[in-house]
């Protein structure tokens, strides 16, 4: 039989029912009747689904904002350590430190007064002398440069800290959204097709009974 | 079978194959919903970790750029006065050594100036090796961190499939019951009308039939119930 066939391999085009009024076809055809008894279902349907993007969209636009709040705090911090990476790779760019005109224009001026006073203006010895007051200069000016770099960088390591939290809060908070996006989502699908599937029942049923009764 | 009976079963079978089919749409849709969202999550952390990434790219790089001055130092052959900050003593020191001696009338600081250069090599030796040890070590952290979000990307990107997985899984084994139910319960309803159908043709046949001999009633022949069909009255 053609049309068993078609109801058993999912080709349902319509609803099939007694023919009452000829015996020699037994059935007759009618269109889906789900789509003659209008479409509330689908209209609650789409309606719940609204409810549900909108609500998602809201989460979603909370904790972006809050994100993107938190970065735009730590911003000048991170830049501050973005730009010290800069000073640690290229100490020489950086200029001399008022500390180091300082020490350098005095020390070498008491450094020479005392060599002179001692007759060793113009001796081994001052150049000794020199060499490493000049040396120990240096290396406190490379040292302060150095540390002076690096404080900036710990501080936008710990602006990177707080961002990261901030996208982990982003994250966490939107992965529970989605989870009941989806659940709700596939919630209302499957209760709008359960329910024209009980409806189909019913009708499959009502239609039963009424040819027991026509048997009669 | 008479017609009726065939249309009753064809009816509550369409319904039943309706009900199915409008079933296992609704499944497919919820399914794709879930599908959806865990699609949308997955874009989202990982937005999350390539901002985090490219934020910590910078101080990454600089502790990869260190680890072969870092390594060559270990080695010992690491050119020392080629480092940034020992080039730059090595200058200041040449240049304030340059200017005394032409104060003094000399060409250079002479021995003074060899001296303290190689206490300087001697100092940045040292002073060198921290310097790219704590240079890898800013990158090591951010990498730790690189890692940690990607790895919390990873852990969303498990959770959301598995999510929609299990779910979608769900819902298909919900179609098939449900499937199986409608037709099942229809192709019951259905068959169980010739099985009606015959006992209330029998219960309209034992109804015109004239009841037992009124001798056999129990009052008349010492308590024994009178003779009745074996079969239910049905309704």
């Amino acid at each position: 039989m053609g049309f068993l066939k078609d109801i058993t391999s999912g080709g349902f085009k319509g609803l099939i029912v007694p023919d009452y009024k000829n015996k020699n076809s037994i059935i007759s055809t009618i269109a889906d009747p789900m789509d003659l008894f209008g479409s509330r279902a689908g209209r609650t349907r789409d309606e719940i689904s609204d409810i549900n993007n909108a609500t998602l969209s809201a989460q979603d636009k909370a904790q972006r904002e809050a994100y993107l709040r938190q970065l735009e705090l730590q911003q000048p911090y991170y830049d501050a350590g973005v730009n010290a990476l800069t000073q640690l790779s290229n100490p020489g760019e950086m200029p001399f430190s008022e500390q180091y005109q300082n020490d350098f224009t005095q020390g070498t001026r008491s450094l020479n007064r005392s060599l002179a006073s001692m007759g060793k203006f113009n001796s081994s010895d001052a150049d000794q002398k020199l060499g490493q007051f000049y040396n120990q200069l240096s290396g406190e000016e490379m040292g302060r440069r150095y540390n002076n770099a690096l404080a900036p960088i710990k501080i936008a390591q710990n602006a990177m800290g707080a961002s990261n939290q901030a996208a982990d809060t982003y994250g966490q908070g939107m992965s529970s959204a989605y989870q009941n996006f989806g659940t709700n989502s596939a919630q209302n699908a499957l209760s709008y097709g359960q329910n024209r599937a009980d409806t189909y029942n019913t009708i499959g049923q009502s239609l039963n009974s009424m040819a027991q009764y026509y048997g009669r | 079978m008479a017609w009726p009976v065939i249309a009753g079963m064809v009816a509550s079978m369409a319904g039943g194959a309706a009900g199915g089919a409008a079933s296992n749409a609704a499944s497919k849709d919820a399914a794709k919903a879930s599908y959806n969202a865990a699609m949308q999550e997955i874009q989202l952390q990982k937005w999350l970790e390539e901002q985090n990434t490219a934020r910590l790219k910078p101080f990454y790089e600089q502790g990869t750029g260190a680890l072969p001055e870092m390594e060559q130092r270990r080695m010992g052959t690491w050119d020392i006065m080629s480092s940034p900050y020992a080039s730059q003593r090595g200058d200041m020191l040449s240049n304030a050594m340059t200017e005394q001696a032409a104060l003094r009338g000399n060409e250079s600081g002479g021995y003074g100036y060899d001296q303290s250069l190689r206490d300087l090599r001697s100092d940045e030796e040292g002073l060198g090796y921290e310097r790219a040890l704590d240079r890898v070590r800013i990158g090591q952290g951010n990498a730790a961190q690189t890692g940690q979000q990607y790895g919390k990307y990873a852990n969303a990107l498990s959770g959301a499939l598995q999510q929609s997985g299990n779910l979608q899984g769900q819902l298909r084994q919900s179609t098939a019951n449900q499937n199986q139910q409608t037709m099942g319960n229809s192709i019951n309803t259905a068959a169980g009308y010739p099985a009606a159908n015959y006992l209330y043709n029998q219960r309209q046949n034992m109804m015109s039939q004239p009841m037992s001999d009124p001798s056999t009633y129990p009052s008349q022949n010492g308590g024994y119930a009178p003779q009745r069909p074996l079969y239910s009255w049905g309704n």
